[in-house]
């Protein structure tokens, strides 16, 4: 009885601890990940991120080399011609 | 005649012999010391409430014993406590009573009126608090190393300890409950030696009273309950269960009496104390990272104890609690199915290691890896100095045990331990009176200046009247904060002729005002948000550093 008591507070102790070292740590890393990017901070930061593009590509006197400006004119219009026949 | 003086110097003499002499003018000084520097000390944000938390209470218990005009003039003050971020206390009362009501009674009774005053009453009574639990801690270490010159030394590392000795002087909270958690451990250590009812019932009362401050009070019965386990499953006697019964009850009768919280809800009030929403809700900058007050590091409150504990009494610490904590797994090693002795200590002088270790052991582990909420440095586990100094006296002891015939030795770790403690003394000097921010010399300043430091804005009484000193003549001075902190607590602080020139504005119109106050403290990531963006028109005027810490920072509008 007695060393049986002993041992599970030891092993239960010794556990508890490996655990949050090891699993705990990472699911606390992933959790604060998680936190961070659902954040109002990070959706602030994508939001500031998206403005300054906005502002490079208008001061920029090309913004889209003329090679990628006709394949993605092509893209849409055989999106769009698709969408229609379906219809 | 000359024969009665001369039995009279004797008796007297034999009563207070060297040692204790000394002892008491060791006091004496502090107690002084502390009465000359109390007023130096800046005014902390939880103060207003805490004050109104008194009069709350107050009022309550004139008007539950009929004391009709106590019960009016501590209306009247309640009444007049006022102010847009202060927490509205009909739904924030949790908080026990045992600082905060006697504060107000004596506020009332001493008719102070002015903020300055009834302020600096709060500061000398924590601080008288925490002297009384500087006798208790002499005395717990009196009681376990029958020696007065180690007891000594180890109540010498507990006042020097920096933040300790900052955080006596304003710490409302913090401070109480680690005094009156040393006053329990005192009684648990009278308990362990004699477990009379006398004994008992005082343990009782003041874990009760600990436990209405902070929750943390609760694992005194906890650990008296798995002593006695302990016991039951080794077979030993020295703990029987009808003492572990009457601590609970009387445990439970104290917890009841002192906090009235629990006199009209007794069940929903425990339960509700265990809530943590008045936990900071805000964000914790460490390490110049921003994180969620109960999503921090594991490792936070370890590296707060590194960087913020005097090298002295780490290095003591590390010592006494390593050599605890191999004989604590020798003696787990060699547990046999019976034994005369008890399992894990030898005598009580070692059961009352043993319960100093477990309290580290649990509330060490318990904080880091739970995910309680911790903010404002590491102040919420402050009682775990007890602890770390418990073991550091622990080390003084193996020492002077080792070394007990060598005299030479021994005075040599005499004057080391004296040099080491001149050099701290010499820091609080320096950081005065901002001790509570203190860091050890091996800190780096970038390391200081990627934490949170001044978090309760200790600094700004000092940064309103620089201001005012600094603009010659009457005219009126715009001020606003560029941080979290509400500045506006402050005004009432300052004088008729200050209050008169000063005029705070909110952190949303700072760019109206002449100058802008920051406690380096933010509530958010401030990269991410403009809100603490300091306008064009604004200067860096001042950083006020200490130890190359930066407490607070000035922004002059330039003309």
């Amino acid at each position: 009885m007695k060393l049986f008591f002993y041992k599970t507070i030891f092993v239960a102790f010794v556990f508890f601890i490996t655990f949050k070292i090891t699993v705990g740590s990472t699911v606390k890393y992933v959790e604060n990940k998680i936190y961070s990017l659902s954040s109002k901070e990070n959706l602030e930061y994508i939001k500031k991120k998206i403005k300054d593009e906005m502002k490079v590509a208008v001061s920029k006197e090309e913004y889209i080399k003329k090679d990628d400006a006709i394949l993605i004119n092509q893209f849409i219009k055989k999106i769009q011609n698709d969408l229609n026949n379906q219809n | 005649m000359h024969y009665i003086n001369f039995n009279m110097i004797k008796k007297i003499s034999n009563f207070i012999n060297f040692n204790k002499s000394i002892i008491f003018l060791v006091f004496i000084a502090y107690f002084i010391l502390g009465f000359l520097i109390y007023k130096d000390y800046g005014f902390y944000t939880d103060e207003k409430f805490h004050r109104s938390n008194g009069f709350f209470w107050l009022t309550y218990i004139a008007d539950f014993f009929g004391l009709e005009k106590l019960k009016l003039s501590s209306a009247v003050k309640m009444s007049e406590i006022q102010g847009f971020t202060l927490p509205d206390i009909e739904l924030w009362n949790k908080y026990g009573i045992i600082f905060d009501l006697p504060a107000a009674y004596l506020e009332i009774l001493l008719k102070l009126d002015e903020p300055l005053k009834y302020y600096q009453l709060r500061h000398i009574l924590i601080f008288i608090y925490f002297f009384i639990g500087s006798i208790f801690f002499y005395k717990i270490l009196l009681n376990r190393f029958k020696n007065k010159i180690i007891s000594l030394l180890g109540l010498f590392l507990l006042i020097i300890t920096p933040r300790i000795f900052g955080d006596s002087f304003w710490n409302n909270k913090d401070i109480i409950f680690l005094s009156l958690y040393i006053i329990s451990i005192y009684y648990y250590f009278k308990v362990i030696d004699n477990p009379s009812n006398k004994n008992i019932i005082l343990l009782s009362l003041f874990s009760g009273i600990s436990s209405t401050i902070r929750f943390a009070g609760f694992f005194i019965p906890i650990s008296l309950i798995l002593f006695w386990l302990i016991n039951f499953v080794s077979n030993k006697k020295d703990l029987n269960f009808s003492l572990v019964l009457k601590h609970l009850i009387c445990y439970f009768f104290f917890l009841f009496i002192f906090w009235p919280h629990l006199w009209d809800n007794t069940f929903t009030g425990i339960v509700g104390s265990l809530n943590l929403d008045m936990a900071w809700s805000g964000k914790v900058n460490f390490l110049g990272e921003y994180y969620h007050s109960n999503k921090l590091p594991y490792y936070y409150l370890g590296f707060w104890i590194l960087v913020s504990t005097p090298i002295l009494h780490l290095l003591l610490f590390f010592h006494g609690f390593s050599a605890y904590s191999l004989r604590v797994i020798g003696r787990f090693v060699k547990i046999k199915k019976d034994s005369i002795y008890n399992d894990l200590w030898r005598a009580k002088e070692e059961k009352k290691d043993f319960f100093i270790f477990f309290n580290l052991v649990f509330f060490f582990t318990g904080l880091s890896l739970l995910n309680i909420s911790l903010y404002n440095s590491w102040r919420l586990a402050y009682f775990l100095y007890i602890f770390i100094i418990y073991f550091s006296t622990l080390s003084v002891y193996f020492y002077f045990k080792k070394y007990k015939n060598k005299r030479f030795i021994n005075i040599s770790l005499i004057l080391c331990f004296i040099i080491l403690a001149i050099f701290i003394i010499f820091r609080i000097y320096i950081y005065h009176p901002y001790q509570s921010f203190y860091f050890n010399f091996l800190t780096t300043e970038k390391i200081k200046n990627n934490l949170d430091v001044d978090y309760t804005g200790l600094s700004a009484i000092e940064f309103l009247r620089e201001v005012i000193k600094n603009e010659k003549g009457n005219h009126e001075i715009i001020v606003s904060t560029n941080s979290w902190y509400p500045l506006w607590f402050m005004h009432d602080l300052l004088d008729a002729n200050e209050k008169k020139r000063i005029k705070i504005i909110v952190n949303d119109e700072k760019a109206k005002a002449d100058y802008v106050y920051s406690n380096r403290v933010y509530d958010i990531d401030k990269r991410y948000y403009k809100k603490y963006d300091m306008p064009s028109r604004f200067k860096k005027i001042k950083e006020h550093k200490v130890d190359n810490t930066i407490i607070y920072e000035i922004y002059k509008k330039s003309k």
